[in-house]
């Protein structure tokens, strides 16, 4: 089972289809290894009891993710366990119903092995949660594996799931995808549904997706976006055939915006220099680089927050009266902050997400997709308050999600794919941001940049099972 | 620029205001660097608002939804 963790979807379901007993075993073995790895990495909330294991009749046959292991960031509603988004508040809740996309996803035939780890209710992008153990980082455990998603991207990244679900408010699933060496996808606002899921703030959560590669990627958004697949109990899917059928060719006169100014600025020398090598890659397989204007950029970060903190606040303020001493110190403070925040700051943080939209659609009329870092600094130290990636410190929190929370505002496809390894060992991830609607867009110059091993490799961490 | 801002400040409002009798043992973290610990400090994070709140947006009106498959399924 040297490899067997590191499989890929398709990987799974061919064993399921040649072997269905096999294939369950398998199964099992996963969960024992999240059981076994959990006390170290806390990438866990809840693991499942129990598995479809008893052999090939209960393992699911058919679907597009017939018997793929996968994890559920523990803000999807589940009815086969609890949900308590990370918080000592909701530890006992149990819902009656999955949320969409755990309903979608199991219909698929996908094999949930447990809900993850987060920040509490998806306040940060850290990760930290002192209530059930901060998640860290599998390339180096003195370090975050950023957040909110952050159980998601051990989960994925320690082999024990080979995708997971996470949300997305300002660079959820993207930030700790980058941290932890992952491919993250933030789709379009909308395509994949948030029913079910604990909100956050409505306006900016998106679901998200984390897998170990674009083609996984694919066959994931492919199911929960619901985009009809004809393949059921095939090793592959239509989209993954799409994709795999791409070469660098399919660079060939795609016009790549690239937007120095501020997001290149207060940036890690090794990830502008990994982000910049695979720049040029593209260009030497025929792509246009586009030195486009930044909009301005002033107002997003105090407005994406004025947003979160309000919206936060309309659905935990009712239940704070019995349950704030029940909250963990940042989101509590958060959300006494977001009292004085005034409706005419909310209103203008709503007009001002709409002038970005309009802008960046704007400058994308002359572009077909952006490139960006995803984080300016690689995972920071698990203590870390503030970091100082060029001339300036900066709170952690915001410097995390300095590149990733405009394309909440915007609702743009954003994807994050590993950027090599720094020189401290630590991953880089380098962000694709494509037009709405055009994910598969953006999933497909990831999966050509993958593929042709443009951004350098990353190793599986250790921790794998053997027999 | 905003004027300081004090706990007693917070707490009057809180309590008059908002009716938000919970959240005056936490004020006071509000004014610390960190503020909530992930966002900016309160001082710092409502002076970048009310400097938003002068910026003017021409003839943007408050968006609409954006499409959501979800609003539908009800």
């Amino acid at each position: 089972m040297t490899d067997f963790p590191y499989g890929s979807i398709g990987d799974f379901r061919s064993k399921v289809l040649n072997d269905g007993q096999d294939a369950a075993n398998d199964l099992e073995r996963l969960r024992q290894y999240a059981a076994g790895t959990n006390p170290a990495n806390h990438a866990y909330i809840t693991i499942s009891g129990s598995l479809p294991h008893d052999g090939k009749e209960q393992l699911p046959m058919a679907g597009p993710l017939a018997g793929v292991p996968y994890a559920c960031k523990d803000v999807f509603e589940t009815k086969s366990m609890i949900t308590t988004a990370g918080s000592r508040a909701l530890a006992d809740y149990q819902p009656k119903t999955d949320a969409k996309a755990v309903e979608i996803l199991e219909r698929a035939g996908a094999v949930l092995i447990g809900k993850t780890n987060m920040h509490e209710f998806c306040y940060g992008i850290t990760g930290k949660n002192p209530v059930y153990g901060t998640p860290v980082n599998p390339h180096d455990p003195s370090r975050l594996a950023g957040g909110s998603s952050s159980g998601s991207a051990v989960s994925v990244a320690t082999g024990s799931a080979v995708f997971a679900l996470g949300s997305d408010t300002g660079g959820s699933v993207r930030v700790p995808a980058a941290l932890c060496g992952l491919v993250g996808l933030k789709p379009t606002y909308g395509l994949i549904s948030t029913k079910g899921m604990i909100p956050f703030c409505w306006t900016l959560d998106h679901a998200g997706i984390m897998a170990r590669s674009c083609l996984d990627t694919a066959s994931v958004l492919q199911v929960l976006a619901g985009w009809n697949d004809a393949t059921k109990g095939r090793a592959e899917t239509r989209l993954e055939r799409r994709l795999q059928a791409l070469s660098t060719e399919f660079l060939i006169g795609k016009r790549i915006g690239i937007p120095r100014r501020y997001f290149f600025d207060n940036l890690d020398d090794e990830i502008a220099s990994a982000v910049e090598k695979a720049l040029l890659f593209c260009q030497e397989h025929g792509a246009e680089l586009v030195e486009v204007q930044t909009p301005d950029m002033t107002h997003v970060r105090p407005a994406s927050l004025a947003i979160q903190l309000v919206e936060a606040l309309s659905w935990h303020g009712p239940r704070m009266d019995e349950n704030a001493h029940l909250y963990g110190d940042d989101v509590r403070n958060g959300l006494v902050q977001g009292q004085f925040i005034l409706g005419e700051h909310y209103v203008q943080s709503l007009r001002l997400m709409e002038l970005k939209r309009r802008e960046f659609a704007t400058f994308f009329k002359s572009i077909d997709i952006m490139i960006t870092p995803t984080t300016p600094v690689i995972a920071p130290e698990l203590a870390t308050q503030s970091v100082s990636p060029g001339m300036e410190a900066e709170l952690v929190g915001n410097a995390l999600a300095r590149y990733t929370c405009v394309f909440n505002l915007t609702g743009q496809p954003a994807l994050t794919i590993p950027c090599g390894l720094h020189s401290s060992g630590l991953p880089m991830g380098l962000q694709i941001i494509g037009k709405p609607y055009e994910d598969l867009s953006v999933l497909s110059i990831g999966h050509v940049l993958e593929k042709a091993g443009a951004l350098g490799w990353i190793q599986p961490i250790s921790g794998v099972p053997s027999e | 620029m905003v004027g300081s801002i004090t706990v007693d400040l917070l707490e009057r409002v809180a309590i008059a205001l908002a009716a938000r009798e919970w959240s005056t043992p936490y004020l006071a973290a509000l004014l610390t660097d960190e503020g909530s610990g992930v966002v900016s400090g309160a001082q710092e994070h409502f002076t970048a608002l009310n400097l938003m709140s002068q910026h003017t947006l021409g003839d943007i009106a408050v968006p609409p939804r954006f499409c959501n498959p979800d609003a539908l399924d009800d």
